[in-house]
């Protein structure tokens, strides 16, 4: 995982990409894969997800004058509160399929050293994780993918959430352990089935 | 708040702390998922990725974007740039003084029965942070067909002016706009009317620079006044106004307290305070808010609205320490009538005796 821009220069790249293409495209070299991964868990499918991406940083562009850096991690709380919400108005919108998602339509997934076999399984896996998460509570659904595949402090997810950072380390632990019993339930049940 | 549903324990804890770990150590530790430290392990290693045209194609599109607007900043009216920030003050602004003293920035007028404009609305902690540069002026446009009135206050270094002649053509027109900025050297005031699809006039005053120059041009006299007028002027006025109806949403309702909040916060004189995070977020969720009778609308997000323009005249002369220049469609006689009608705005200091401005006619 790509370590955490210094804050710094974060600062400074926040001022710059308002006008120099250059500082733009630093800050959207390190954010890319967050945002995109972020929205990927979110929707699924690749063709909204690259839609939402778009959205998301042709909007952050648009509002990047009216951006005030606030210290650490105020950028990125930012930026992904911007995704949020569209990423939730999709949802209200209802265009994220009830079904799940046909593997074929899915992302592909980040480790690209992966025989075609483990890359389908790990898909495989992806497509369960996706499922599993949407059957906990919505808050805690946003909990867990800002966390995981955002790659957000809790301080920063409690930004994007509007919630206490130690509520937001309560979603997550308990989110998670209901995530691991439903998990192991359904590998259970797979087990049993066959 | 904090309370005891949220107390973490010490399994929770080492969690958190465990899942800190397997993020930051390349995310795809093998182990078994029955564990649920494992299992975490293993939800980190289905980490979506982009394609690498589109994360390219994007990059490029975003960049042009970026070049777009910062050319597109440049050419813009230093006004209207400050316009959108403003529009949902108006009434916040009222509240607290329950009088008419527009903070700083924006009012609008109807002509008549027909349609106000506003453009895009948005708050953010960096228009927060320039409201605090407020001077007690007051400024009172009037229409010269009677039909509405307008007061603005704010940190403008000079008294404006403003026609007390319109052609029937304008004055029927659409919609009306005034607008001011100032920011350090760039005070201006822009005045709109007209209908951009018929005839329209674009008036921009700034204080005159000490040399007075005028562009090379046709020289013609306003009120006995050098002035220069540019034929063939053509280009894209950003800023024209908007139907309302293009820009409210639905009506919203913020979190109590807000209004209250947000008009504290702009008291003059007073370094403006943080928003509590509740109404931020719920004005950064509705994409910008405008307040109107006291009813608070979400705006939708529409672009800078642009209007092309060709063949149109440019007029520039001085009047005392004020630079006017007048852009328009107008016929060359009718431009010349309206520069001569000019005339400075009612001004004083102080708490303006006048009322607020004319509602605008929601349908």
């Amino acid at each position: 995982m790509q370590s955490r821009l210094d804050p710094e220069r974060e600062r400074v790249l926040t001022e710059e990409a308002r006008r120099d293409p250059e500082a733009l495209r630093e800050l959207y070299d390190y954010y890319f894969p967050k945002v995109y991964a972020y929205i990927g868990y979110r929707v699924g499918r690749v063709q909204d997800i690259e839609d939402l991406t778009s959205e998301t940083f042709l909007k952050a562009i648009e509002k990047l004058d009216g951006f005030v850096w606030q210290g650490e991690g105020s950028f990125p709380a930012w930026l992904f509160r911007i995704a949020h919400n569209l990423a939730s108005d999709f949802y209200r919108r209802g265009q994220v399929a009830e079904e799940s998602v046909p593997l074929e339509e899915l992302p592909e997934l980040e480790d690209n050293t992966l025989s075609p076999a483990e890359a389908f399984l790990r898909k495989e896996r992806l497509a369960l994780f996706r499922r599993l998460i949407g059957t906990l509570s919505r808050r805690r659904q946003e909990v867990i993918t800002l966390k995981f595949f955002g790659g957000l402090h809790n301080k920063e997810t409690a930004e994007v959430l509007g919630l206490d950072e130690r509520t937001v380390a309560s979603h997550l632990c308990r989110g998670l352990g209901d995530l691991h019993r439903r998990y192991v339930h359904e590998l259970m049940g797979t087990k049993e089935g066959r | 708040m904090m309370n005891e549903e949220n107390e973490l324990t010490e399994r929770e804890r080492g969690l958190l702390e465990e899942i800190e770990q397997i993020l930051a150590n390349e995310r795809g530790e093998r182990r078994e998922a029955d564990s649920l430290y494992g299992f975490c392990a293993h939800l980190a290693s289905t980490v979506p990725r982009a394609d690498d045209d589109f994360r390219q194609r994007l990059e490029s599109r975003l960049v042009a974007r970026l070049q777009q607007q910062v050319s597109m900043g440049e050419a813009r009216p230093p006004w209207f740039q400050r316009l959108a920030l403003a529009v949902g003050r108006i009434r916040q602004a009222l509240q607290p003084k329950g009088g008419m003293t527009l903070k700083w920035g924006l009012a609008f007028a109807a002509l008549a029965v027909l349609v106000i404009t506003v453009s895009t609305v948005a708050f953010v902690p960096s228009v927060r942070a320039q409201v605090g540069e407020i001077l007690n002026t007051w400024f009172h446009f009037k229409s010269p067909g009677g039909g509405w009135e307008v007061a603005l206050s704010g940190p403008a270094k000079f008294t404006p002016l403003q026609p007390t002649y319109l052609p029937d053509t304008v004055l029927s027109g659409l919609v009306s706009t005034v607008g001011s900025v100032t920011t350090g050297a760039e005070d201006e005031v822009g005045l709109f009317f007209g209908n951009p699809d018929d005839q329209w006039l674009y008036i921009t005053q700034r204080p005159a620079l000490a040399e007075r120059a005028l562009p090379e041009g046709q020289r013609v006299q306003v009120n006995g006044r050098e002035a220069v007028l540019l034929t063939g002027q053509s280009g894209v006025l950003v800023g024209p106004p908007r139907p309302l109806e293009e820009i409210l949403g639905e009506k919203l309702a913020l979190p109590p307290g807000c209004l209250e909040a947000m008009a504290a916060e702009s008291e003059p004189g007073k370094e403006p305070a943080p928003l509590p995070p509740e109404c931020q977020q719920a004005i950064e969720e509705a994409g910008g808010i405008a307040i109107i009778n006291d009813a608070t609308y979400r705006t939708r997000p529409i672009g800078p609205p642009e209007m092309e323009y060709e063949n149109a005249m440019r007029l520039i002369w001085y009047v005392g320490a004020v630079k006017v220049d007048i852009l328009s469609n107008l016929p060359e006689e009718e431009m010349l009538k309206v520069a001569e009608s000019m005339v400075p705005v009612e001004a004083g200091e102080g708490e303006s005796p006048f009322g607020p401005p004319l509602d605008p006619p929601l349908r």
